[in-house]
């Protein structure tokens, strides 16, 4: 959503993707349950602890400007053999989606 | 010490329980498969110019391991977990259009993990991108790659270093992710599919 964030001591300025938090949960929602509706994707929910979830977002027919890949990350709730809860999803792979190298104390475009 | 260690004929899968970057992906993590770094990278400056952790998650590398083979062995030609073959392709990587793959996600950030399954051969696709930079010359483009491995082979070594994970540092793990209050990983289940594989192949031997 364009926040500026800082790294390190050093301000960032994050590309705008969304305008609202709105239309990133709306983005959300449209990208689960795209993906869970998909069997190639669905599969991985086969019992364990943690599923990790990389989607290619034109596979699944979403077309967002500047981001391609969507990680979505869920894990399963105690005591239950089959029922998950997402955890947390993040960009993986665009032209606005940034990663920084800690190792290099880099800002990356990732697309 | 801290380092979990899991060593089998073709695996060698190294990580350091004394640090924990929370997370997805908790642990510096190492896998070599023949030798291949399939997770681990390098900086001359960072690294001191030797190999070392990625962000990686012990339990994720014996959940997913086991968890393809139980699909290896009830999937029906053509089928795939967790990725399109076409994603696969796109990657680089030639795979037939009726083998099973499977894609190990939950083993490292930044590497994408194909394991690929036709007759009585597994090959293991990997895309490190941690190595895609490196700046150590003994590991300049060696950041793709694909090992081929008999099921036979796959299967034996898989439950090897999944026991030895099981036996000797889900405990640990356990403690580790109370004390940072993280939720806990199913152990359990783990545990079960290492059985069921077992008898499965002991069967078939």
């Amino acid at each position: 959503m364009g926040q500026k964030i800082v790294v390190n001591g050093q301000a960032k300025q994050l590309p705008k993707v969304f305008n609202s938090e709105e239309e990133l949960a709306g983005f959300l929602r449209e990208v689960v349950s795209k993906a869970l509706k998909d069997p190639d994707y669905a599969e991985k929910f086969s019992g364990g602890g943690k599923v990790v979830l990389p989607v290619d977002l034109k596979k699944l027919g979403i077309n967002v400007e500047g981001i391609d890949q969507v990680e979505l990350v869920f894990l399963k709730k105690k005591g239950s053999s089959n029922m998950y809860y997402l955890k947390t999803a993040y960009p993986t792979r665009g032209s606005k989606v940034l990663e920084y190298r800690e190792w290099s104390k880099e800002w990356v475009v990732t697309g | 010490m801290n380092t979990l260690k899991l060593v089998g004929k073709h695996f060698h899968i190294e990580a350091d329980l004394g640090k924990f970057y929370g997370g997805v992906y908790p642990f510096p993590l190492v896998m070599l498969l023949d030798g291949h770094v399939v997770v681990g990278m390098c900086w001359k400056k960072w690294s001191s110019g030797k190999l070392t952790g990625a962000p990686g998650d012990p339990y994720g590398v014996v959940q997913d391991l086991l968890d393809s083979i139980r699909f290896f062995m009830r999937a029906r030609s053509g089928e795939l977990v967790g990725v399109k073959r076409e994603t696969v392709r796109e990657y680089g990587f030639r795979v037939k259009e009726d083998s099973l793959i499977y894609s190990a996600t939950s083993i490292a950030d930044s590497v994408y993990i194909f394991l690929e399954r036709t007759r009585d051969i597994v090959k293991v696709h990997y895309y490190n991108r941690l190595l895609d930079e490196t700046d150590c010359p003994e590991f300049r483009g060696k950041q793709k790659g694909t090992i081929e491995l008999s099921l036979v082979e796959f299967v034996e070594d898989v439950l090897r270093i999944s026991r030895k994970y099981l036996k000797n540092y889900a405990s640990i793990v356990e403690q580790i992710m109370m004390k940072q209050r993280e939720e806990p990983y199913d152990h359990d289940v783990l545990w079960e599919w290492y059985r069921e594989i077992k008898e499965l192949h002991q069967k078939r031997i």
